[in-house]
């Protein structure tokens, strides 16, 4: 059984089981978590800078993309326990989970395919589990 | 890009306009290429933020995946900003850059 179907009137239906559910409720939190405390060790990659040439952000571009990760993941965060996601909802975990995925490899400096085969076989695997939720949301979306 | 500036022109009359045409240099949504993002993921955040077809957003897909980066869209800097900053909520590596 595939973790994610697209029914026919459009809604997703979630098949994930409580361990799996738990594990997925657990980065939503942890995305949240970063997004609002600035000594999270994922807060500064969830934050690049938006204009590489410049010397400091334009903070309303910055308002603007905090409040765009907020609304996204606090969403994904209260429909954890859901069985059926809206197509907004599904979304909303997808990019959730996107930036808690860029955050592990950021943070652990897997910044190409190289890096990425040599990484530690514990964070691997995390990451191959957060790709294959991700495959399953964007199959539906 | 074009934008069209009307110069009202103070004189006895008044009434003259001028309508001049002055050329922006456009500003650049890159998006970069990262080894961790699916690549059908991405497809589907180009389709969502920009609204492009299917065959658009694999084509830009597949040159980020093949070049280390591609420009997803141009035009006026606040615009190019505000796509920059939903594709880096959205979980991509993109930033924006003045075209010289």
């Amino acid at each position: 059984m595939s973790l994610f179907k697209k029914k026919r009137d459009g809604s997703i239906s979630v098949n994930l089981n409580d361990t799996a559910r738990s594990f997925v409720g657990e980065i939503f939190s942890q995305v949240v978590a970063a997004e609002n405390d600035p000594n999270h060790e994922w807060h500064l990659s969830m934050n690049p800078p938006i204009n590489r040439a410049a010397s400091s952000d334009d903070p309303l571009a910055t308002f603007a993309r905090q409040k765009e990760m907020a609304s996204n993941s606090e969403l994904a965060q209260m429909t954890i326990h859901e069985e059926t996601l809206s197509t907004g909802e599904a979304y909303a975990w997808m990019t959730s989970l996107a930036l808690a995925l860029r955050a592990i490899s950021s943070l652990r400096n897997i910044d190409d395919e190289v890096a990425l085969h040599n990484a530690d076989p514990e964070v691997k695997q995390y990451i191959v589990t957060i790709q294959s939720l991700l495959f399953g949301l964007a199959d539906c979306l | 890009m074009k934008t069209l500036q009307r110069f009202q022109l103070s004189s006895e009359t008044d009434t003259d306009t001028i309508t001049r045409t002055v050329t922006k240099k456009p500003w650049k949504v890159i998006v970069w290429d990262d080894p961790v993002t699916p690549m059908r993921v991405v497809e589907v955040i180009f389709r969502k933020i920009f609204g492009y077809p299917d065959a658009k957003c694999t084509q830009l897909m597949l040159t980020v995946h093949h070049e280390g980066k591609a420009v997803v869209w141009d035009g006026a800097q606040e615009r190019a900003i505000h796509f920059c900053t939903q594709l880096q909520a959205a979980g991509l590596v993109a930033s924006v850059e003045e075209d010289k």
